[in-house]
């Protein structure tokens, strides 16, 4: 088993990687506080140096692996495999001495429960070889038995020494876990996990937490998000806090985790304002969908309609495609929000 | 003022071209800027993040007077460069002044971001 020593100008410390492991995987597991985003080759947040020539790229179309570069031996951890012994040069701020206080794992799961609850989106069930406790809002890496590459998939749900793991899934044109999905090939399969991973998240038994939330959430990019509110509703945060919250589709026919939302806004009437959006012109056939306003524009274009006085001293957290997340970022920094207070991942 | 005859200055765009808290794009002929306004004052800075080269006029976003790059978060006062938050580098201005309502860049040298850590291209392996 090749050994990977991480190393800066502060420090060095050398763990195990297994076969077919990347080196994020290798270092996080094994408590290197390592920096990372998605974990799946998209944010850059995760680059480092290496020898040249001395790690393989499991992906190297990368969207993230557009920026490295690889004269100089620069490449994403979370898609770099090894199979000798090698250095990684890592960032001179991260504290090679620290230990990760929770570590993710790998896992085996069955993949089962597939239900399509939208033109373009289905909800999935992963049970584990074991059981799983995470925070809100956090995610897992999963892959299909017999493909490469791992993609990042939050839970939408919050439970404690989870044996299921509830997700939800976008169709993406060519995606290959999404053709299998949807193209009903799937109806059980093997996939490896590894996790839970994320910074997205929610601890409402922290006092700094206990907050009033914003949430902005486009199409599948709810996923986070739902397990945010889960988990504040299971301490029934919205007794005494507030939640303003919208939540935005193409078009009509495709809202889903309606019953969900409503029983979240259940759980606390007065506090918890909910309103959907959708972005294709024309499809706004009523003023509401369900029991919940309907409006029409982009998550953040309704949001700032709304949500006049809505955003200050609150933390937001945020999930959905790119524009949308720099739309409602840019929202809430306009109103005053600092970055710290607004949490997101970025996937796509 | 500058002496308006020192070749290296160029009209960049019109001021009335970015509303207060745009950040746009422009072409020097040579190499790309970003111009962003916050108030009345404007500034010229090169068009990637500090961080990893992210696109500033597509990634950027001017609040208040601060610059967020929306893909890792990275901040800074826009008016001084210097560094907010997690941000490690400041941002590099090209000096530039108003003329006649016309925002004018001295772009004689590119100005081009280190964005290797320090010592990191002599580490011994």
């Amino acid at each position: 088993m090749p050994t990977v020593t991480f190393l800066n100008k502060q420090g060095r410390v050398a763990v195990d990687c297994q076969q077919g492991e990347t080196l994020l995987q290798a270092g996080l597991r094994q408590g290197v506080p390592l920096p990372y985003g998605c974990g799946a080759g998209v944010c850059s947040t995760c680059v480092a140096r290496a020898r040249p020539g001395t790690v393989e790229s499991a992906w190297a179309e990368a969207p993230g692996a557009q920026i490295l570069k690889r004269d100089k031996g620069e490449c994403l951890l979370c898609q770099s495999l090894v199979t000798d012994d090698c250095e990684i040069l890592v960032p001179g701020k991260i504290d090679l001495e620290q230990t990760l206080a929770d570590t993710p794992a790998h896992c085996r799961a069955r993949l089962h429960d597939v239900a399509v609850v939208a033109p373009d989106v289905a909800t999935f069930q992963l049970s584990l070889q074991g059981q799983a406790d995470y925070i809100a809002g956090q995610y897992f890496l999963v892959r299909l038995e017999g493909m490469q590459g791992y993609r990042p998939y939050s839970m939408t749900d919050f439970q404690r020494e989870a044996q299921t793991l509830n997700f939800v899934i976008k169709r993406i044109p060519n995606g290959r876990f999404s053709d299998e999905i949807f193209g009903n090939s799937v109806s059980e399969a093997k996939v490896d996990i590894f996790g839970p991973m994320g910074l997205a998240t929610f601890d409402p038994s922290d006092p700094k937490e206990s907050r009033d939330l914003v949430c902005l959430a486009g199409g599948s990019g709810i996923a986070g998000i739902m397990s945010v509110l889960d988990r504040a509703v299971s301490v029934n945060h919205f007794e005494s806090h507030r939640l303003f919250m919208v939540f935005g589709v193409r078009r009509r026919e495709d809202f889903f985790f309606l019953d969900e939302l409503r029983r979240i806004k259940e759980s606390a009437p007065d506090n918890v304002s909910i309103h959907l959006a959708v972005s294709e012109e024309g499809s706004e056939a009523t003023d509401a969908v369900g029991d919940f306003p309907l409006h029409q524009g982009f998550v953040h274009e309704v949001a700032e309609r709304l949500g006049d006085g809505m955003f200050e001293n609150r933390l937001a957290f945020l999930g959905g495609p790119p524009a949308m997340l720099t739309g409602s970022l840019a929202l809430l920094l306009g109103a005053g929000l600092p970055v710290t207070d607004i949490r997101y991942d970025r996937f796509g | 003022m500058s002496d308006a005859t020192d070749t290296a200055w160029q009209q960049i765009c019109s001021a009335t071209d970015i509303i207060d808290g745009e950040l746009k794009r422009f072409e020097t002929g040579q190499f790309a800027v970003v111009v962003a306004r916050v108030g009345a004052e404007f500034r010229v800075i090169p068009p990637f993040c500090p961080h990893m080269a992210e696109p500033l006029h597509e990634s950027g976003i001017c609040r208040g007077g601060t610059l967020t790059c929306s893909k890792h978060l990275w901040q800074w006062n826009l008016l001084t460069g210097q560094e907010q938050g997690p941000a490690e580098r400041p941002l590099v201005f090209y000096e530039s002044e108003i003329r006649d309502g016309d925002v004018w860049a001295k772009v004689d040298q590119e100005l081009v971001y280190e964005f290797d850590e320090e010592d990191d291209d002599d580490f011994e392996w």
